[in-house]
C-alpha cells in the first residue's frame, strides 16, 4: 500500500508539472490570501504591544504553523472533502467493489492534487522562525515533525467525520465550510484571550488548541497561561492526532457498513 | 416613468426570491458572522489591554468593539456581488438577448443587486440581535450620526456595487472575474478598515487608502457610528464619499459603452 501511495504521489506530482500555469496561478491566491490575514495581525499590533502577550512574530509563528499543518492536511487528505460528491454520483460505489481501502481510494483519486497550499507555507513558516528568534534543537525538530504529521491528522478527522455524515445525508458541503469558518478564526489566535469555557473546547470536544497555541508555547518558550498550564500539553499534538483520527476512522467504518448507494 | 420603473423592481424582487433560496449559504455567512464578532472581541479587548493608555487613537474599548460588529454588519449586508452574474451570461451568450431586451443592463443588474442586498437587510435584525446579546454593541454616538451613519451607509452601497459592476464587467474582455473579485476581496480586507481602523495604520499606507476607494465603502461610515468624525470633517467624508459613487458610476457608464461595442463587433 506504501509503494501505491508513493506511486500515486509520483504520477500526480508529474501530471501537476504538465500544468504549470495552473499551479502558478494558485500559489498567487495563496500568496495574496497569506497577505491579507497576516497583514491585518500586523495591522492590529501597529499601535498595540500583543495579543494575550504575543508579539507579531511570535503570533506570526503561531499563524505559519497551522499554514504547514493545514498544507500537508489539503495535500493528504483534501480528496476526503469529495466522498460527498463521490456518494451523491454514485461513483463512491465503485471504491466498494475494489479489493482495497475504500479510504486509501479517496484519498488517491488521480484527479489533481493541492500541494500549492504547502509550497507556500514552508517558505512562510522558514521566515517566521527566523523572526520569531526559534533556537532549534534535534528535540525541536521532532516535535516539529510530530506537531505538523498531528496537525494535519487533527484537521483530517474533522473532515473524516463531516465527510462520514454524507453516507446518511446527502448535502454536507455547508457543515465542512463551516468548520472551517470556525477553525481559521480560532487558531490564528493565542487560546488565553478567550474566555474559560471556550478554552476548554478547544482543548478538550474540538482540539484545536493542539493545532498551533500549545506546540507553539513551547517552541516560543512562553511561560504556560490561561486555563491549561501543563507544558506537556505542547507535546501532545501527535498522540491526540492519533487519537482523533483513530476515533474518526471508526466513525468512519461505522458509515460505510450502513451505506447504501443513493442508486444513481 | 413609473412603469420602467416597476420593471426594474421587478428584477430587484425576483433577485431578492433567488438569493432567499439558499439558505445554506445564508446559514453560512450568519455562522461567519458570529465567530467573526465573536473572536474579534477578545483579540480587541486584548489588544487594548496590552496597550495600557486607555484611548489608543482617541478611541474607548466600547466604541471600538462597536466599530468592529457594525463592521461584520455591513460586510453580511454587502455580501451578495449579484453583478458578477454578467461573466455566466457573457460566456454562454444570453447576454445578446438581455440587449435586445427593451431595459439597461446595468440598471436592471443594480436592480438585481438591490433585491440580494435587500434579503442580507433581513439577516441585519438576527445579527444585531446577536451582537446586542453578547453586549458589544453600542447605539449610534448620536442621533445626528445616526443619520449621517444612515446617509453614508447608502453611499457607501452604492460604492462597493458600482466597483463590483465594474470588476464583473471586465468578463467582457476576459470571460473571467474569479482573480479580480478575489484581489478586490482581499484590498477590501485589509485597506478599507473593515477588520483595522485605518487610523491604527502608519501613515505611508494611510496615504494608500486614501487613494482608494475602499474607504469609502468602510472606515467611512464606521467612523460616523461611533462619532468618530465630527462637523466639518464628517461633512467632507461624505463628501468625499459622493466624489467616489459619481467616480465609479461615470467610470461605469464609459467601459459599459466600450463593452457594449465590443460585443456587437463579436456578435458581426
Amino acid at each position: 500500500m506504501l509503494f501505491l501511495y508513493l506511486h500515486f504521489w509520483r504520477v500526480s506530482l508529474l501530471a501537476m508539472l504538465q500544468y504549470r500555469l495552473n499551479l502558478f496561478i494558485w500559489m498567487i491566491f495563496g500568496v495574496a490570501y497569506h497577505t491579507a490575514g497576516i497583514g491585518l495581525l500586523w495591522g492590529m499590533l501597529q499601535r498595540f504591544g500583543s495579543i494575550g502577550g504575543w508579539s507579531f512574530p511570535e503570533l506570526l509563528f503561531l499563524y505559519a504553523l497551522w499554514a504547514l499543518g493545514h498544507g500537508v492536511y489539503a495535500a493528504v487528505f483534501g480528496k476526503v472533502g469529495q466522498v460527498t460528491g463521490h456518494v451523491r454520483d454514485g461513483t463512491f460505489d465503485r471504491f466498494l467493489t475494489r479489493p482495497l481501502n475504500p479510504l486509501f481510494q479517496v484519498m488517491t483519486v488521480p484527479a489533481g492534487i493541492t500541494i500549492d497550499d504547502l509550497f507556500i507555507a514552508i517558505p512562510l513558516f522558514a521566515v517566521a522562525q527566523r523572526l520569531a528568534g526559534v533556537a532549534w534543537t534535534i528535540d525541536l525538530g521532532l516535535l516539529l515533525l510530530g506537531t505538523v504529521v498531528g496537525a494535519a491528522l487533527i484537521e483530517g478527522s474533522v473532515l473524516l467525520m463531516v465527510s462520514t455524515l454524507s453516507f446518511w445525508l446527502i448535502r454536507i458541503e455547508a457543515v465542512r465550510l463551516l468548520v472551517e469558518t470556525v477553525e481559521l478564526e480560532f487558531v490564528r489566535y493565542p487560546l488565553g484571550i478567550f474566555p474559560r469555557g471556550a478554552q476548554l473546547i478547544f482543548t478538550v470536544l474540538l482540539p484545536l488548541a493542539f493545532i498551533t497555541y500549545f506546540p507553539s508555547r513551547v517552541f516560543l518558550h512562553r511561560a504556560p497561561e490561561g486555563l491549561f498550564l501543563m507544558p506537556t500539553l505542547g507535546y501532545l499534538t501527535p498522540l491526540v492526532g492519533s487519537v482523533c483520527f483513530t476515533l474518526a476512522y471508526l466513525f468512519w467504518q461505522h458509515g460505510l457498513n450502513r451505506y447504501q448507494s443513493t442508486g444513481s | 416613468m413609473a412603469e420602467t420603473l416597476g420593471v426594474y423592481l421587478g428584477f430587484a424582487r425576483a433577485a431578492l426570491r433567488r438569493e432567499a433560496a439558499y439558505r445554506v449559504s445564508i446559514l453560512i455567512a450568519m455562522v461567519g458572522f458570529a465567530t467573526k464578532i465573536y473572536v474579534l472581541q477578545f483579540v480587541w479587548t486584548s489588544l487594548y489591554r496590552s496597550s495600557g493608555n486607555g484611548t489608543p487613537g482617541g478611541i474607548a474599548l466600547p466604541q471600538m468593539l462597536s466599530y468592529m460588529v457594525v463592521g461584520q454588519l455591513l460586510s453580511l449586508l454587502f455580501r451578495s456581488n449579484a453583478t458578477n452574474h454578467i461573466r455566466i451570461k457573457v460566456r454562454d451568450g444570453q447576454i445578446a438577448i438581455d440587449l435586445m431586451r427593451p431595459v439597461s443592463l446595468p440598471f436592471s443588474l443594480l436592480a438585481d443587486d438591490l433585491g440580494a442586498t435587500a434579503l442580507n437587510l433581513i439577516l441585519m435584525g438576527p445579527a444585531v440581535g446577536l451582537a446586542l446579546m453578547l453586549g458589544i454593541l453600542q447605539s449610534p454616538f448620536s442621533t445626528f450620526h445616526a443619520l449621517a451613519f444612515t446617509a453614508s451607509l447608502i453611499l457607501a452601497y452604492l460604492a462597493q456595487v458600482h466597483l463590483h459592476l465594474l470588476i464583473s464587467m471586465t468578463a467582457f474582455w476576459t470571460l473571467e472575474t474569479y482573480g479580480l473579485n478575489l484581489a478586490m476581496q482581499f484590498a477590501t480586507l485589509l485597506l478599507s478598515g473593515v477588520i483595522v481602523p485605518l487610523w491604527f495604520l502608519p501613515e505611508g499606507f494611510l496615504r494608500v487608502t486614501q487613494l482608494l476607494p475602499f474607504a469609502a465603502i468602510y472606515s467611512t461610515p464606521l467612523s460616523i457610528y461611533i462619532g468618530r468624525l465630527q462637523g466639518p470633517e464628517l461633512l467632507e467624508a461624505l463628501g468625499l464619499q459622493v466624489a467616489w459613487v459619481g467616480g465609479l458610476a461615470a467610470l461605469v457608464a464609459l467601459v459599459w459603452s466600450l463593452a457594449a461595442r465590443r460585443l456587437v463587433v463579436q456578435g458581426g
